[in-house]
């Protein structure tokens, strides 16, 4: 053998020995960390997270996950007056954003006080006044009147009604890609100008509560519950029973 | 000696790869190390939780009542408790009836190895899934399919100690303190999102007496409390407390599916 031959032989084995002591070690080294991020598999397809409430029930197995159910959401064509759909919001956090239906906390509001068509010789003290399609409205607390025989009465929320803010105690529902703000049997969208506009209910949202006021009714036998022309179907969500909209 | 001296290349070569199968070693040892790093758990915690996880795994059947007090924060911003019971009933292998009441809200799920059925009482409502198997698989079908958890899971489970283990990061064994009158061990232990502690009985029957879990990851990191009363592992539990018959007037709804669209949402979400 010649001296170029034992040379080139020489090189040969420290490029497999470069090779085995580098390349090994990467991919050893590699391999595990791959295999953590994937779950375990170099394939393996993350395993969905489960939708459970999980301040409610007390469960460490289900502690990453938490409920919020927002099926898709069909909006009513054509509302009776034009309420601009905004997209881009920045959500409220002075809001129950994450309503827990299990817990037991009366949170009583004003608007929970709502009774249609309840008469009233004065306006609440702080009423706004708003005209709504020409006609005239009295805002309060989450409540809306019209005038009545020289008095005033409770009136169902109207469509197109904007008030500077949702009212207190307003729960923040996300569906069908909006931000609603809901309250009173009402559904407010935040508006360009930064005030809150009564949206037409969105069909097929799943509520904690029903308006109030609603009444129950049997539609093909199935109990729910309507009001202002809307009904609402007791469903058990995530186990507890809340309310999702629905148009017989 | 002859041949070293007269390939010094191959000699170099040779050094160097056992240099780097040393480096190898020791980066592949620390890898996997790291890989398999195990949570720093007290061993003695980890003996305790160990030590109730097997009672109540293995108990055939028990009843428990639990007190819950959960932090809620109202619109205003101001923090709340609200309170509610916990009555469990659990015969192993797939039979499960829990009420949970409080001053407004009166509901109830059962379990009888064919269905799991919801009970509403204050509205008189109910619904019915199906579901079979263990009460493990049962649950799994509940929380998967459902979004419903059992309260209290963790414990119904058939393997207590390695559910309540699976995300923990370390855990301590706090010492021995006294609950509701009962002498106990206080173990705490930590996860990513939240900090979880339960109170053992001591003695020949370690049972829960107390649980807390801290939400960190929440806002003024909220906690849910059971204090755990009523433990009984002797008064049999027949059929017929497992099997439920609606109410006069009672009106079935439906139990809404969660779907893989709103979970992966959630994902996103979060």
């Amino acid at each position: 053998m010649n001296t170029n031959t034992r040379l080139a032989q020489s090189i040969s084995r420290r490029k497999i020995g470069f090779c085995l002591a580098f390349g090994l070690p990467t991919l050893l080294i590699a391999l595990p960390l791959i295999c953590a991020e994937h779950g375990g598999a170099p394939h393996a397809v993350a395993a969905q997270p489960v939708v459970v409430d999980r301040s409610s029930h007390g469960s460490i197995r289900h502690v990453d996950t938490h409920v919020v159910v927002r099926p898709q959401v069909v909006v009513r064509p054509e509302p009776a007056h034009t309420v601009e759909v905004r997209h881009e919001v920045v959500s409220r956090h002075d809001v129950v954003v994450h309503r827990d239906v299990e817990a037991d906390v009366h949170r009583p509001h004003f608007w929970n006080d709502f009774v249609y068509g309840r008469r009233l010789a004065v306006l609440p003290l702080g009423f706004l006044a708003m005209q709504i399609g020409g006609v005239p409205y009295y805002y309060c607390g989450g409540i809306y009147y019209q005038p009545a025989d020289g008095g005033y009465q409770e009136v169902y929320p109207p469509i197109g009604a904007a008030v500077p803010q949702p009212p207190d105690g307003a729960i923040e529902i996300v569906a069908g890609g909006l931000t609603y703000y809901y309250a009173g049997g009402a559904f407010y969208l935040q508006q360009p100008d930064g005030t809150y506009a009564i949206a037409p209910t969105p069909i097929g949202v799943v509520v904690p509560e029903l308006p109030p006021g609603a009444i129950q009714v049997s539609v093909n036998g199935t109990v729910a519950y309507q009001f202002n022309g809307i009904y609402y179907e007791p469903t058990f969500v995530n186990g507890v029973t809340q309310y999702e909209t629905f148009m017989p | 000696m002859k041949d070293r001296s007269r390939f010094p290349a191959a000699a170099r070569a040779r050094r160097g790869l056992a240099l780097a199968a040393g480096v190898l070693s020791g980066l592949m040892a620390l890898s996997v190390s790291a890989a398999d790093a195990k949570p720093a758990v007290d061993p003695q915690a980890d003996e305790l939780l160990k030590r109730m996880g097997d009672y109540l795994g293995q108990a055939q059947f028990f009843s428990v009542s639990a007190e819950v007090w959960q932090d809620i924060q109202l619109s205003s911003g101001q923090r709340v408790q609200a309170g509610r019971t916990i009555e469990l009933q659990v015969r192993r292998p797939d039979r499960l009836r829990a009420e949970v009441h409080s001053t407004r809200r009166n509901r109830e799920l059962v379990y009888d190895g064919k269905a799991i059925t919801l009970f509403n009482r204050a509205q008189n409502f109910y619904g019915t899934v199906r579901a079979s198997g263990s009460l493990d698989e049962a649950m799994d079908v509940a929380s998967e399919r459902f979004g419903i958890a059992m309260p209290l899971e963790d414990f119904i489970r058939s393997d207590p100690h390695k559910d309540l283990l699976q995300k923990v990061t370390s855990g301590t064994d706090i010492g021995p303190v006294t609950v509701m009158g009962v002498a106990c061990e206080h173990l705490a232990f930590t996860q990513d999102k939240i900090d979880w502690q339960v109170w053992i009985e001591s003695g020949a029957r370690p049972v829960p007496r107390k649980f807390v879990i801290t939400y960190k990851d929440e806002p003024d990191s909220p906690q849910y409390t059971a204090i755990f009363s009523n433990w009984d592992f002797a008064t049999k539990l027949p059929d017929f407390v497992f099997q439920f018959e609606p109410p006069a007037g009672a009106a079935k709804i439906k139990v809404k599916e969660i779907k893989a669209e709103n979970q992966s949402r959630k994902t996103e979400e979060k």
